[in-house]
């Protein structure tokens, strides 16, 4: 293990954010499936500052050449999928949300007709 | 026959008072659907005699025509009459709809602004897409309509009631007629049309940008088609 200014910058970021999720956790301000994905990745970010062995080992399965772009290739996968993630949800809950407002306006109408 | 005439509003407080009074001079009940406007269309409405119906928050056209024909469906009816609240439909051209209903028995009568005398006026993106689209829905459903995109729709109510669970079911309510047509088709329900005159608008712009409403009724035909629930009906 060869700590660096960044990699030790890095390991005390996520440290930081990990201790920040588990606040909100205590809060009740993050739903458990958003927790479980932001401690996972930062996490992830903190393992592989302490031991940059790891990262060179998985670029080499990876069958990469340079460590930067296995990290890029690994940061902008794992984004898609937030965002993809993100975007259902959205979609889920704008359906939800139009449904409630016309069943809101139905309900006015008939407690009105009455 | 009694009609019922319903009304989709987002802020058309300027325009709204003169089709409600025609409407109601012609003896048709009005219910309208204020999606949300923030200019007292709701009160003007209200204050004429329409039974006002509100989305807290505005969905867009095709959700407030959902609900319009929810309500519609509530009232002591047979015809429920779809129109458009700035004036552009005019009132006293519903006998035209219940007279073709009752010659034909169709489930639904349509508007045709290209049968309609003065089409030649029409905006260049209207004239251009219209037709196309018009021409994919009727490939999609056999019906033989000139005009697949006019708001001005008479329904028969006991024909929209038997449909009412399709009317639960639309996928993209944003872009209701095309999903509308093809869902129907799909129930056998008869489509005929009479051409109808669009006046001016009397203030205000539309909010319906016709490019992006083309390709949402295009991305509305393709999920339709994808849907199981639509390749189950019968």
């Amino acid at each position: 293990m060869k700590l660096t200014i960044i990699t030790a910058f890095f390991a005390l970021f996520s440290v930081s954010m990990i201790l920040y999720i588990f606040s909100r956790i205590k809060r009740e301000t993050i739903g458990f499936r958003s927790a479980v994905i932001w401690l996972s990745l930062w996490l992830g970010i903190g393992f592989f500052s302490l031991f940059p062995g790891l990262l060179d080992w998985a670029t080499r399965v990876a069958q990469m050449e340079v460590r930067i772009f296995f990290v890029l290739l690994v940061a902008v996968f794992i984004l898609f999928a937030i965002v993809f993630n993100l975007s259902s949800r959205l979609d889920r809950m704008q359906r939800n949300l139009e449904r409630l407002v016309q069943e809101l306006a139905m309900t006015n109408y008939r407690q009105n007709k009455n | 026959m009694k009609v019922v005439v319903t009304l989709t509003a987002l802020n058309e407080a300027e325009n709204i008072s003169d089709v409600i009074h025609s409407a109601r001079a012609n003896g048709y009940e009005c219910i309208v659907v204020d999606d949300g406007s923030s200019d007292g269309t709701r009160e003007i409405s209200a204050t004429l005699g329409a039974t006002v119906i509100r989305h807290s928050i505005n969905l867009g056209q095709g959700y407030a025509v959902l609900t319009s024909f929810k309500a519609a469906l509530e009232e002591d009816c047979d015809i429920i009459i779809e129109m458009d609240a700035d004036g552009q439909h005019d009132p006293t051209q519903i006998p035209l709809f219940v007279e073709k209903m009752e010659e034909t028995g169709a489930d639904i009568v349509v508007g045709s602004r290209i049968l309609g005398s003065n089409y030649a006026n029409a905006p260049f993106f209207r004239k251009t897409f219209l037709p196309h689209f018009t021409w994919i829905i009727n490939r999609l459903t056999g019906y033989r309509m000139t005009d697949s995109m006019c708001g001005f729709r008479a329904f028969k109510k006991e024909s929209l009631a038997k449909v009412q669970g399709v009317l639960d079911a639309m996928l993209e309510p944003q872009y209701l007629a095309a999903e509308m047509f093809l869902r129907f088709a799909r129930a056998g329900l008869k489509v005929e049309e009479v051409p109808i005159d669009l006046k001016e608008r009397s203030s205000g712009a539309s909010y319906k940008g016709l490019v992006r409403y083309g390709f949402g009724v295009l991305k509305a035909i393709t999920r339709v088609l994808l849907d199981k629930s639509y390749r189950h009906l019968r």
